[in-house]
């Protein structure tokens, strides 16, 4: 199975829904900022790799757990990636696509505007960091439901 | 392998490329707009089937050429569909993306607009199919280079 957690720009929001998922970040208390810093990819893709899969790790379960961007172009890079899929003969059932920039708020879409966009890292990456602890239990929640689906899938209890 | 041939709307530009490449439009052609309009594919593409891989036909070296739109993403959708095919083993399957959004200009801009925005179907038409004869000659460049690559069956 492989899991893929989307986001605008896959630098934030689905680095943090993958990490959480695969342990690298809690799942009972909030991360320290050091903590997201110190996370791959966190903060650090550049604009011309949005939309490039990056592989974060395989879980409990054996699936395979990635992030990418689409912009904001979610819907229209989905369908194009379902349809290439489908015409190279690729069974998707065992793909699972996890929209992670619901979970996100203004502060973290400031920041990360602010550090990827205009290159003000020192202003931009804490405040992305701020926005997401904010809305870190949303994030928990998300990959619970994300798990969920997937043991459903694997029949797994 | 797969061609994709890319722009906005995937019916327009994406599909005189694909028909050139598949000799359904003749490189000296006059570009008629009876024979434009008579393509397939052209001007039928939907709003809902952007981001579909459609299917108009495969070379003579095999290869099965797509027309996709894409609105303004397809740097975005040629990384990803790229990404997805070396995750998946399929990197022998290559994809050749093709976005033609450089070939846009004025009149294929104000053409599709007056077609999708402005419901002036007819009018469109003339305007589109003009920018089109514009940028045709980008157009062929492109599709001659595509059709001089190697292809990886």
């Amino acid at each position: 199975m492989k899991i893929f957690y989307y986001c605008y720009g896959s630098a934030h929001s689905s680095v943090v829904a993958a990490s959480i998922h695969l342990g690298m970040l809690p799942a009972d208390r909030l991360p320290s900022a050091e903590e997201f810093k110190n996370l791959p990819h966190y903060d650090k893709t550049d604009s011309y790799e949005i939309g490039k899969p990056f592989f974060m790790g395989i879980d409990e379960y054996g699936a395979e757990i990635f992030i990418t961007g689409m912009t904001g172009e979610r819907q229209l890079v989905k369908k194009a990636i379902y349809s290439f899929l489908k015409n190279c003969g690729v069974d998707v059932t065992d793909l699972m696509m996890v929209n992670a920039l619901k979970s996100v708020n203004l502060k973290t879409k400031i920041g990360g505007f602010m550090s990827r966009r205009m290159g003000l890292v020192m202003i931009g990456r804490p405040l992305t960091i701020k926005g997401i602890q904010e809305k870190y239990t949303e994030f928990v929640k998300l990959v619970e439901n994300t798990k969920r689906g997937e043991r459903n899938r694997l029949n797994k209890t | 392998m797969k061609v994709i041939y890319s722009c906005y709307w995937g019916s327009y530009l994406a599909v005189v490329a694909a028909s050139l490449h598949l000799g359904l439009l003749k490189w000296d052609d006059g570009l008629s707009k009876e024979k434009i309009l008579n393509l397939p594919f052209f001007g039928i593409i939907k709003k809902e089937d952007l981001g579909e891989m459609i299917l108009v036909g495969t070379d003579n070296r095999g290869r099965e050429v797509y027309v996709m739109g894409s609105k303004k993403s397809g740097r975005i959708i040629e990384r990803s569909l790229n990404g997805f095919a070396q995750i998946y083993g399929m990197e022998k399957q290559k994809v050749d993306f093709i976005d033609l959004i450089n070939c846009n200009n004025f009149y294929t801009s104000l053409g599709t607009f007056m077609i999708h925005k402005l419901g002036f179907r007819n009018a469109g038409m003339t305007v589109l199919i003009w920018g089109i004869k514009k940028s045709f000659s980008r157009l062929r460049n492109l599709v001659i280079k595509v059709l001089n690559e190697p292809a990886y069956l």
